[in-house]
């Protein structure tokens, strides 16, 4: 028996894992599909190395090399060089790209495709306004309309690692709960033996007695398996779904169960948490018919449910209601449509939380872990909306107010009362059409995404290599490197300082651009570190090559004995502070690195901005690097 | 994944090889003053080793001889789940845990060893101590001896033991007609740690230090035979002093910070925690100038930078761009021209140390345990350790850091032995072991973060980016290799060779 447990449980764990692939894949397409995308397909992949070569965005013209055995190497060295002579390249930056400055983000926007790729892949400066970092939201968007272009996007990858863990997790989870089950079953079979052979009553015996001598006492296990489903159940939520369709504990029942895996939150979310609820949901079962009320009062928003399970039990009689309540304004679209209103299907993906079309005589408890478990899809419920027609958004969702790109099916009319009407743009309508599997074209979707440079980096560009120039939106003039430096300045605070107050050396703008410049200078890739606690991470490469080994934290330091003379607010840390910084980072396997920044006191700086501007002052700047590191006693001796 | 990550088994370095020694039946006197860990694990070490608060106590009781290290936790079993082999389980793990805790403990029988020290505070208040320079012992042939901080030892041990090999110091020079001459005299944090361990019991003396070790008698002695006279008679070792309580030697030996004779609660903390993982620790010496052997510019060093010109400033634009437009054979120019702020240069020689700021001070030596230690001779240490309180301190600024760092000696990167040398400085030149190198840096100090009794060390080290981490030399050939089409650089290969790969399970969500 248990060996058909086993196997059952393999099947239908592999069956997840297939469908889960074909879903992240991007939608309905099938394995035919790629023949009639092959116009879609990007072109011939290059090697990173080759994508990615240049670490600033100037080029450099090497002479070829000579080799002294080789005499054509000569000739081959002078033809360049003459070439160089009388053709000569563009004097390098070659091409300085346009950004604009954008005061509500205080971010420098790129709009043109061809910079943004440029500034991208020559040193890997700025992010995609709606990616994690490299812009690629319109292969993403691609990718899930049906192109085989975006799946080798890093965000489409994460999700997918993220998949496979949470599936490999379940498994281990399911590996783990039917070795029990066998446990169990061969240890009730023992016991079974013992009270045929014995056939005396074992009364006597309390409980605790057996606590303490478990293997003089063989009912215990079957004492323990009888208390297990009241108490607890809350950490193993599988056991508990294994349980759920048999509240008495017929072990033998539930050992045969095919198991899915519930491996999407609002899945896990579904499971019942204990046994009261399961009873209860049975219960609320019963009482089926009740009126739909746009939940107002307060008493009927307390009322609401408080998870997916609860709104699942609540949200179905709602629908069944919704046909005839004449206060949902919706009424009429969901009247005259094709009557399967249970079928949302919004893009062919997610299949809606789960609402089976055959409720009735499907009984609450075993559906709900079961039926679920069919669409590992990740989806977002909403609650409080009273109209069922979108009930899932995804992730690669632009936030804008229209935001149903992705609309119900194409049968269904577009309803003009809906609280969600969307703004009726061609492209977006036209692209809907996809969830009939017919693949959009790139033309047709706007590229809703910019990319943004952060003060630093702007400043790099413009400052050190000159190779960006960041234009005033209004006045539509560029912007001199001075002004700029002011305005960055003045931008580092919140609220802005007005824009002609004076530079201070302990601007927050100008310490870390003088550690952005220095890491930059030394051929170091630094990005913005917030989503790891610290200031900013550096990679020897690019985050495209390798891992980031480093987490930098800015120090401010005010050594200079004249900064006693001037007002200046050190930044108070605390130890916990910077073992929780830590902590963080060793457990992405990263370092802590302190970077003191030795502020100069004002009169040196103003002296140093006077005779030699930015460049000058720049130089007063000293970094110090500490690594930080817990030392652990157990492992150093 | 665990909590702490000291028990992540799969960082667990190899255990140093097990000493041939007393094993689990040796005195606890012994322990106590070698405190390694490689001695058989008693049940005094489990309870009081703050790694063993969960130890599986199965594994204990299965393996008598085996290190703490060793035992590793299993499966957390979150709930039960009706079986009866986990009832079992856990039925044989509180049996064994039972055990392990119903051991009496019981002070090595014989006489000889029980120790006893001598509580007196103000011996040596007047005594002056010469901080010997570093170089001396070694030029006059005599044996140096490291400093010994003897106005802060208060406690004189009463006959001698294995403690002594580790703890203590005689105070060497004295007259001949000096009362207790050639006993061993513990520092405070020495004294009670071992009153801590029940090595030794600290005693309140009724009579002067001459009564008790009368001038002459030789060291073995025990307390109070000279007094007396030489009649057999049994003298009442209570008309001598009165033994005091752990408490009583807590509120006498510790003190505030600066106290002579005494130790302040945290670095007394962090000495103990240390001595029972297994290190050799000593209190620093003060400073001396010669620690840091200064190596004076010779006439002709001097001549020569006075000629050689130094390097014409470059001139920037104000306000950038700093790269001129204009042809670029190699980005070695370009990157050399945007290297506008200064780069720490990690001085060897420091021709003058600032004065570390305390607490950011180094207050302990600390070494591995190693066979070879004794207190007198040792190696260099293999650890500066500042101690800290977490709330009265905050993480340290430049200067204090600096200060801190600069005290301790200059200790460079050194790669894995290699046999081949001249590939070896092959690979350094290229760049090879670049993170090792940043991370180890050129100096490196621990700082112990005491918060309330927990302590938390943490390592600091100069790293220098501006020598070590220098990366624009590569561009060139990257830029070459990915033109000629191959994988160009260290790592340019493979799409997804950053991702998941080598890492492995542990690098989960790291970009």
């Amino acid at each position: 028996m248990a060996e058909a447990t086993t196997a059952n449980g393999t099947l239908s764990g592999k069956d997840a894992t297939k469908s889960s692939r074909t879903v992240s894949s991007g939608g309905a397409q099938g394995p035919n599909g790629a023949g009639d995308l092959s116009l879609l397909t990007a072109p011939p992949k290059l090697p990173l190395a080759k994508i990615y070569a240049l670490p600033i965005p100037i080029r450099t013209f090497p002479l070829p090399t000579f080799y002294p055995n080789n005499p054509i190497s000569l000739i081959h060295l002078v033809i360049a060089w003459l070439g160089q002579i009388f053709w000569p390249p563009a004097p390098e930056p070659s091409v300085v790209h346009i950004g604009f400055w954008d005061p509500d983000t205080r971010s420098v926007h790129i709009v043109d495709p061809v910079s943004i790729r440029a500034l991208w892949e020559q040193g890997f400066f700025g992010k995609g306004s709606l990616s994690r970092s490299e812009p690629n939201w319109l292969k993403r968007e691609l990718a899930r309309r049906g192109s085989l272009d975006g799946k080798t996007v890093s965000e489409a990858r994460t999700e997918q690692r993220r998949e496979e863990r949470r599936q490999a997790k379940w498994e281990r989870a399911k590996a783990e709960l039917e070795a029990i089950e066998r446990q169990r079953l061969a240890e009730a079979a023992v016991q079974a033996a013992a009270k045929d052979s014995l056939k005396i009553s074992k009364s006597s015996l309390s409980r605790r007695h057996s606590l303490e001598k478990p293997s003089a006492a063989p009912e215990f296990a079957e004492k323990v398996t009888l208390g297990l489903p009241s108490v607890n159940g809350t950490v193993h939520m599988e056991a508990a779904a294994s349980r759920s369709d048999a509240p008495k504990p017929h072990v033998a029942a539930s050992a045969t169960r095919e198991l899915k895996a519930p491996v999407g939150p609002a899945e896990l979310l579904a499971l019942p948490n204990s046994l009261a609820e399961l009873r209860r949901k049975a219960s609320e079962k019963v009482e089926k018919p009740c009126v739909w009320k746009a939940p107002v009062g307060p008493q009927e928003l307390l009322a609401l449910p408080n998870s997916a399970a609860d709104l699942e039990a609540f949200s179905r009689p709602a629908r069944s209601e919704v046909g005839v309540s004449p206060k949902v304004p919706a009424k009429g679209v969901i009247g005259k449509g094709d009557g399967s209103l249970e079928e949302p299907t919004p893009n062919g993906v997610a299949k809606g939380i789960s609402t089976p079309t055959s409720s009735s005589n499907d009984s609450m408890d075993t559906s709900a872990p079961a039926g679920e478990a069919a669409s590992p899809k990740r989806r977002k419920s909403v609650r409080f909306s009273p109209t069922v027609e979108s009930t899932t958004f995804l992730d690669s969702d632009p936030p804008s107010p229209n935001h149903s790109l992705r609309k119900t099916g194409l049968g269904k009319k577009e309803p003009m009362g809906t609280p969600h009407v969307e703004a009726p743009s061609e492209p977006t309508r036209k692209a809907d059409s996809r969830s009939q599997d017919s693949p959009a074209t790139p033309s047709k979707i706007e590229n809703k995404e910019h990319f943004q440079l952060s003060p630093e980096e702007a400043f790099f560009l413009v400052f050190s290599l000159g190779a960006l120039s960041v234009v005033d939106r209004t006045t539509g003039q560029p912007i001199p490197a001075k002004q700029l430096l002011t305005l960055f300045c003045s931008h580092s605070y919140f609220p802005p300082r007005p824009a002609d107050s004076s530079l201070a050396p302990n601007d927050p703008f100008l310490i870390h651009y003088a550690v952005y410049h220095h890491f930059r200078s030394l051929g170091w890739v630094p990005r913005h570190g917030i989503k790891f606690g610290v200031d900013w991470l550096i990679y020897q490469r690019g985050p495209v090559f390798d891992h980031s080994e480093f987490g930098v934290i800015v120090m401010p330091s005010y050594s200079d004995p004249q900064w006693e003379r001037h007002e200046h607010e050190e930044t108070k840390r605390t130890w916990a502070w910077l073992m929780g910084v830590n902590r963080v980072l060793s457990h992405v396997l990263k370092s802590l690195v302190l970077v003191y920044v030795d502020v100069p006191a004002p009169p040196v700086f103003e002296q140093a901005m006077r005779s030699g501007g930015i460049s000058e002052a720049l130089k007063k700047y000293s970094i110090r690097e500490v690594m930080v590191r817990r030392f652990s006693v157990n492992r150093n001796r | 994944m665990p909590l702490d990550d000291d028990d992540n088994p799969a960082l667990v370095a190899p255990l140093a090889p097990s000493s041939s020694g007393s094993g689990a039946g040796g005195s606890s006197v012994d322990a106590a003053a070698q405190g390694s860990p490689d001695e058989g694990l008693t049940a005094e070490d489990l309870l009081e080793d703050e790694g063993a608060a969960s130890q599986d106590f199965r594994l204990f009781r299965k393996q008598p001889g085996v290190s703490a290290q060793t035992i590793r936790k299993g499966e957390k079993d979150f709930e039960s789940h009706g079986t009866r082999a986990q009832a079992d389980a856990l039925e044989q793990s509180r049996a064994a845990m039972h055990e392990v805790l119903s051991y009496t403990r019981v002070h090595a029988g014989s006489q000889k060893n029980v120790l006893r020290g001598w509580y007196f505070p103000d011996w040596w208040r007047d005594y002056e101590e010469v901080v010997e320079e570093a170089g001396d012992g070694e030029v006059e042939g005599k044996e140096k001896r490291p400093y010994g901080h003897i106005r802060d030892r208060v406690v004189v041990l009463e006959g001698s033991s294995v403690a002594s090999k580790n703890l203590g110091r005689a105070v060497t020079g004295q007259a001949k007609d000096r009362p207790a001459r050639g006993r061993d005299w513990l520092l405070p944090e020495e004294a009670l740690y071992l009153v801590e361990r029940g090595s030794m019991d600290l005693w309140w003396p009724l009579k002067s230090l001459e009564e008790l070790f009368p001038p002459g008698t030789p060291p073995e002695t025990p307390a109070g035979k000279g007094l007396v006279g030489e009649d057999d008679e049994e003298i009442d070792e209570y008309e001598l002093g009165i033994p005091l309580s752990l408490q009583a030697a807590y509120a006498l030996l510790i003190g505030n910070e600066g106290d002579r004779g005494k130790i302040s609660l945290q670095k007394f903390q962090v000495y103990s925690n240390l001595k029972r993982c297994g290190y050799n620790v000593l209190r620093a010496p003060p400073r001396s100038k010669s620690l840091f052997s200064t190596q004076p510019t010779s006439l002709w060093q001097w001549f020569t930078n006075l000629l050689t010109p130094s390097p014409k400033p470059v001139v920037y634009p104000p306000y950038g761009p700093l790269i001129l437009p204009g042809l670029y054979r190699s980005y070695a120019p370009i990157y050399r021209r945007i290297a506008l702020l200064p780069r720490h240069k990690p001085d060897p020689n420091p021709t003058f140390p600032p004065v570390p700021i305390e607490p950011f001070a180094v207050h302990f030596h600390v070494w591995k345990a190693s066979q070879k230690w004794t207190k007198l001779r040792h190696p260099p240490p293999d650890f500066y350790l500042a101690v800290v309180d977490a709330q009265e301190s905050a993480p340290p600024t430049l200067r204090e850091v600096d200060a801190l760092l600069l005290s301790t000696p200059y200790s460079p990167y050194i790669p894995p032995q290699n046999n081949n040398p001249q590939k070896q400085q092959q690979m350094l030149q290229q760049g090879r072991y670049l993170y090792a190198r940043l991370k180890h840096g050129r100096r490196h100090v621990l700082v112990a973060v005491v918060d309330h009794g927990v302590i938390n060390y943490m390592r600091f080290a100069e790293a220098a980016f501006g020598e070590d981490g220098v990366l624009w030399t590569r561009f060139d050939e990257n830029v070459a290799a990915a033109a000629a089409g191959k994988a160009g650089g260290k790592k340019g290969g493979g799409r997804n060779n950053g991702r998941g790969g080598k890492s492995g399970g542990k690098g989960r969500g790291r970009r």
